[in-house]
């Protein structure tokens, strides 16, 4: 026997994000990828919201990896780095997430991973107004004069542990226990509303990869 | 208006305008939960389901037919690498690296003074990797305290918080196994899936982790699955006939098995011995272990008070707190836990009481409201005393 339990994957069940229930309030239509329950668009969705505003959208779906020991690359304290893998948030030194891990990856690290999709939320936030939304409810210093594209910031986010990774200039994602979904969907639904915000489909922010190889 | 001058810079009142929240963890099937008209309170950081309007009815359920409770709030520790045995031989007060594959064992962790802290079960997954459950509320400490002394002994081993990630179930009731197989290819009669058992097997499709412990006093399994599932699992064990039940009905289940609820039933000077669990300290270990040498001195000087069961004489249930008192008016004891019972037709409780009135039989006055009331104590579960049913 071994922990193979952990990893999502089942026949004849969808997995379900943390927020569907209040993407599917805001009006989400959904679609199953790779055998999640992905918020494909939005009924009545401001198009525009991502470049004029701030939008988010549930990213939860991608897949996460504890890798524990030395990573199989250097990594610097504070920075994400993208790779073939995905990208390698240092935790500590011998204690990594990697986000959006590749197909095959976790087997090739052997015992050292561990998936931890379910483990955490996530909420990919893009926009002009992003920074100033994720201002409302997290004291992590986002300036873009400290905080370039790649930077990742393990820390608290209205008020429960996690983490925010810079994307690029006005795109992040923030990581969360997946218990809190409900609540952080609440905390930034609130935030971005009021500076005009709402959400998006996941496609909507090309999500993670589109701008990977920024330096971090 | 103010000039920000470097190093400072200015910083838009908007910024300020985020409305507070409270922050709340919420199980995966919480939204059905509440479909199911879950009356839901606070439990912890958690939101989580009391009861579903009939406490009494649904505790009933679980002796008559099957019940399933949410139980995702549990901690949930991966514990793995060559000295994960060792990590938690250390940390608990018995044995844990002797455990075989596929077998589940209760465990009581103490603090240096010999304290509880905690409690839970372990399961060996393989050789070297163990799956740890704590309470609920101590989940986030018992973590931290697992790190810390990971730290501190350089052992081997790594420890992965899944708490968020998994969502757990208990099945639990004389049609608990029925509806299991009904959703499962794995052999769960009594001989193939034996009490304290651990098996990973697939759920209504969804690969699990399962075992069979029993909190609640009836044949139980503990199912463990991604957190992703949670609703679709949830779903396919009430559709085959598993009534939901709360906080509120398991409380009761649990204390007519004289189950203990730590941090409620133990303090902060509870050790082991005085919570009538002197068999899970293993002074015969080899090894070192946390509050080894408070627990040596707690077992050479007997304690003062115990916990144990009362039965209450006139029916009434007295406050948790309630003082157990002496002849003259001076408190003895107190209170932790009380509870009508409507499959015992009596209210029960458990408190702790001087050694010398901790036998079955003896009684006990409780002095609750300024009213004095007697009870008898007994120092056996209630239900099912020799656990002829939680096996069977």
């Amino acid at each position: 026997m071994s922990f193979e339990f952990l990893v999502p994957g089942a026949e004849g069940a969808v997995a379900r994000s943390p927020m569907e229930r209040q993407a599917r309030a805001a009006g989400a239509r959904f679609e199953v990828r790779g055998g999640w329950n992905v918020a494909v668009a939005y009924e009545g969705a401001d198009g525009d919201a991502a470049e004029r505003a701030v939008a988010w959208a549930d990213a939860s779906h991608l897949a996460k990896l504890e890798v524990a020991g030395e990573p199989p690359l250097r990594l610097d304290f504070g920075a994400a780095t993208f790779d073939g893998d995905g990208w390698w948030l240092p935790m500590t030194r011998t204690r990594t997430l990697l986000l959006d891990a590749r197909d095959g990856v976790r087997e090739r690290l052997g015992g050292a991973a561990v998936d931890v999709t379910t483990a955490f939320g996530a909420l990919v936030v893009g926009g002009p107004l992003a920074r100033e939304t994720f201002a409302r409810f997290t004291a992590l210093d986002l300036r873009p004069e400290v905080c370039r594209p790649g930077a990742w910031r393990p820390g608290s986010v209205a008020r429960t542990p996690g983490g925010i990774l810079c994307l690029a200039e006005d795109r992040f994602l923030v990581l969360f226990g997946a218990a809190y979904g409900q609540y952080m969907w609440t905390v930034v639904s609130d935030a971005a509303r009021h500076l005009g915000g709402g959400p998006v489909a996941a496609d909507a922010l090309a999500l993670v990869r589109q701008e990977a190889g920024a330096g971090a | 208006m103010t000039t920000a001058r470097p190093p400072w810079v200015s910083v838009p009142m908007g910024v300020l305008a985020g409305r507070p929240f409270e922050p709340a963890k919420r199980s995966a099937s919480h939204g059905r939960q509440r479909e199911q008209r879950a009356n839901v309170k606070w439990a912890g950081d958690w939101r989580r389901a009391y009861d579903y309007g009939d406490p009494e009815g649904e505790a009933l359920a679980v002796h008559e037919s099957a019940g399933v409770i949410d139980v995702s709030t549990l901690g949930k520790l991966l514990v793995r690498g060559p000295g994960a045995g060792e990590l938690l031989d250390r940390l608990y007060p018995n044995r844990l690296s002797n455990l075989e594959p596929g077998r589940v064992r209760y465990g009581v962790m103490t603090s240096d003074a010999g304290r509880i802290i905690d409690d839970g079960t372990i399961c060996r997954l393989d050789d070297e990797s163990f799956y740890v459950t704590t309470t609920s509320s101590g989940a986030a400490a018992i973590e931290e305290w697992f790190g810390w002394w990971l730290a501190t002994w350089d052992l081997e081993a790594h420890v992965t918080d899944l708490t968020q990630g998994l969502s757990a179930v208990n099945l639990a009731g004389p049609e608990a196994r029925t509806i299991l197989a009904g959703l499962t290819d794995l052999d769960v009669s009594a001989a193939a899936f034996a009490y304290l058992d651990g098996k990973r097997a697939a759920v209504a499709g969804v690969d699990a982790l399962l075992m069979r412990i029993g909190f609640v006093g009836e044949v139980g399994y503990e199912i463990h699955f991604p957190a992703a599932y949670g609703e679709h699992v949830w779903d396919a064990l009430v559709e085959r006939g598993a009534r939901p039940f709360g906080l509120e009905p398991q409380r009761v289940l649990r204390l007519q098995k004289l189950h203990v609820i730590v941090g409620q039933d133990t303090d902060s000077e509870s050790t082991p011995y005085g919570a009538a669990m002197p068999w899970i300290v293993k002074l015969d270990k080899d090894e070192d272990f946390i509050g080894r040498w408070a627990l040596e001195h707690a077992a050479e000087h007997p304690a003062q008070t115990t916990l144990v069961g009362f039965t209450m004489a006139d029916g009434h249930v007295p406050t948790e707190g309630a003082v157990v008192r002496a002849a003259d008016g001076g408190p003895l004891g107190q209170v932790t836990s009380a509870r009508r019972s409507p499959q015992l037709g009596q209210v029960i409780g458990m408190a702790w009481v001087p050694a010398a009135l901790a036998s079955d039989g003896a009684t006990i006055t409780i002095c609750d409201e300024r009213r004095d009331h007697a009870a008898t104590v007994t120092t056996r579960p209630f239900y099912d005393p020799e656990g002829e049913v939680l096996r069977s």
